[in-house]
């Protein structure tokens, strides 16, 4: 029997949750709409409103929005897109490989929104040269994108949430979700190509016109700031590099620096946060003007839901449901299981950013009676790969789609559904194969 | 299906703000509409003349021949409004001398670039007029896919001239394709 205040709480959360799916107010004013509710009930305490927002989440997310900023500016992303058309030399199957997999690794290592809402554009203006329907290599651009964004910790908001609760490293992300971002991509890939291979051929005369044409776009001429490129290229593989070594930079820098304990480790927070300062530093640019392209609303949006969330475990709720649940499982397999589909169905429905917030804190409480370690990667594959089932189960989607609306181009929610569905299935399968062969479950 | 365009609508919004905007402006070589990808056919050609056009420049013709199918018109305009003057400061005699002397120069003018361009395979027809240098071409223009400009149309000084005004404000006003030779 639920009592008052955890009534309100809930009606709070759903309520929250209704209104950021539906959108008719933003995201963000809707989040923080509801941390005010319950702040103001008293169900999260002022003083330890600060405790329950994920600052690593945070700060991660600011050092490489600003990282990417400047990035921008130079004309990096509109320089990889005209290199990676030349790359396909005419060929459509070419272009739908090739996008595809520069979107999937560009995705694991900066924003999905951003690469996606960079790469679209040359994407349709390719296949309106090609004069091909755009929508498979639409699609495509949107799965890639969610499948590398799960490679990595940075690749995702999710996997950055779950790295920064459950304190997994960076190179733990590479080895557990990289393999499996890999040979999804590789099933997706082969996926499209039966599927709409056929209507993706051109004739040999009409491949050398589109070339030719592409062969025209200037990949140098795209760079607007040379040395601010190299700069950010520089910069950007530091950055990863550190990501690499972050939880053993101690041993690295002990050995230039006596003084350092080698047991020193740098949160993924701080390595963002050292590379934005550096690349600030180094490129001159204004920083107001930097600062002010931060996406505050979605640093906001993550701030609202971490106390909503907050008010769920205070109010007992979070715990009742992990008793519940650990009730129902008896092997740690079955718990993957439910974690796996339930996360990866959900975020097809809510978006996979609130869902991971709230199981989050379920996950954290199970841990008490269960080894939940292979519990945040069935979270990651769910949260990450359950981003490709609907329209709307993540960013990357929508920017893909609103480009595309925009400029003509309409995908329906059920013609998504269709392809999306399918290869939620697919890749989460695989996924979970590979994880319980990981753990030793099979 | 209204409810999820108008609800990608929003989240895109949501998410994107107003950084499409500024997409546009960067990509906008790329976000071409189908009729702007189409190159655009040129059928109809137009060159005016005037008195400032001293020659004919050898170039002309191996440019204009890259359209095989396009049909040119020259146009020979004497300006309406310094004959008015004559006119009205001499005499009608006067006036009409005027006319006359600049459209025998313009018959040469006209003669010389027919023969260069029908040399080209280029088919060519002819007018003279009595007009408003500027306003006149700004009128008939949308007829033609293609103004091709002398650059020292409607210059005051052709011997001096680089680029007439006449010419960069046509070249600025016109909404086809120009060229300036």
């Amino acid at each position: 029997m639920l009592t008052i205040i955890q009534l309100i709480t809930l009606v709070v959360f759903i309520a929250t949750y209704i209104l950021i799916i539906d959108e008719r107010i933003h995201r963000a004013v809707a989040a923080m709409a509801g941390a005010a509710v319950v702040v103001f009930l008293g169900i999260v305490p002022w003083d330890s409103v600060l405790t329950h927002i994920d600052f690593g989440t945070i700060f991660l997310l600011m050092g490489m929005m600003i990282i990417i900023n400047i990035a921008r500016q130079s004309g990096l992303f509109e320089s990889i897109a005209i290199r990676t058309a030349k790359m396909a030399n005419g060929s459509p199957i070419m272009v739908l490989i090739l996008f595809s997999v520069v979107t999937a690794v560009v995705s694991a290592f900066l924003d999905n929104v951003t690469t996606v809402l960079l790469l679209t554009p040359m994407l349709l203006y390719i296949t309106k040269l090609m004069n091909l329907n755009p929508v498979p290599f639409l699609m495509a651009e949107i799965l890639s994108s969610n499948i590398g964004g799960a490679a990595t910790l940075i690749g995702d908001p999710p996997n950055i949430m779950i790295a920064s609760s459950a304190g997994l490293t960076f190179n733990e992300f590479i080895t557990i979700m990289g393999p499996i971002a890999l040979v999804d991509m590789v099933i997706i890939i082969i996926f499209f190509l039966v599927i709409y291979g056929r209507s993706m051929k051109v004739t040999k005369e009409e491949q050398k016109v589109i070339a030719k044409t592409i062969n025209s776009l200037d990949e140098k001429g795209a760079i607007t700031d040379p040395k601010l490129f190299k700069k950010s290229v520089v910069v950007i593989l530091l950055v990863v590099a550190l990501f690499f070594i972050h939880s053993s930079i101690g041993v690295y820098l002990n050995v230039i620096f006596p003084f350092v304990d080698p047991a020193l480790t740098l949160e993924p927070a701080e390595v963002a946060l050292i590379g934005a300062a550096i690349l600030l530093i180094w490129s001159r640019v204004q920083p107001e003007e930097i600062f002010e392209k931060i996406e505050w609303t979605a640093l906001f949006f993550f701030a609202g839901l971490f106390v909503i969330v907050g008010a769920l475990v205070n109010t007992g709720i979070i715990e009742m449901i992990s008793l519940y649940m650990i009730d129902m499982v008896s092997t740690p397999f079955e718990a993957m299981f439910i974690i796996t589909w339930f996360s990866a169905i959900a975020s097809a429905i809510v978006d996979n950013i609130p869902l991971t917030a709230a199981l989050i804190p379920l996950i954290h409480d199970m841990s008490a009676t269960m080894d939940v370690y292979p519990l945040w990667w069935a979270l990651s594959l769910g949260a990450c790969m359950g981003g490709n089932g609907t329209a709307i189960a993540a960013s990357a989607n929508v920017v893909v789609l609103g480009v595309a609306a925009r400029e003509g181009i309409s995908i329906s929610f059920m013609e998504f559904l269709k392809v999306g569905m399918v290869v939620l299935v697919i890749t989460v399968a695989v996924g979970f194969v590979m994880l319980c062969a990981m753990f030793g479950m099979l | 299906m209204r409810y999820y365009e108008d609800l990608i609508k929003r989240k895109f919004k949501g998410l994107v703000g107003s950084k499409y905007e500024m997409l546009q402006k960067e990509y906008r070589e790329y976000m071409l509409t189908e009729e702007e990808m189409r190159p655009r056919e040129i059928k109809k050609i137009l060159i005016p003349l005037d008195f400032s056009v001293t020659s004919v420049p050898d170039s002309i013709g191996a440019l204009l021949s890259v359209y095989e199918t396009a049909a040119v018109t020259l146009i020979f305009i004497t300006d309406e409004q310094v004959h008015d003057i004559i006119k009205a400061s001499l005499s009608p005699e006067a006036g009409e001398e005027f006319i006359r002397t600049k459209e025998e120069y313009g018959t040469h003018l006209l003669d010389d670039y027919e023969k260069s361009l029908t040399a080209q395979n280029i088919s060519c027809k002819r007018r003279m007029i009595v007009g408003n240098k500027r306003q006149d071409i700004l009128k008939i223009a949308p007829d033609f896919d293609l103004i091709a400009i002398p650059k020292c149309y409607a210059s005051n000084n052709p011997n001096v001239c680089t680029v007439s005004g006449d010419a960069i404000i046509l070249a600025q006003s016109l909404g086809q394709p120009t060229i300036v030779f």
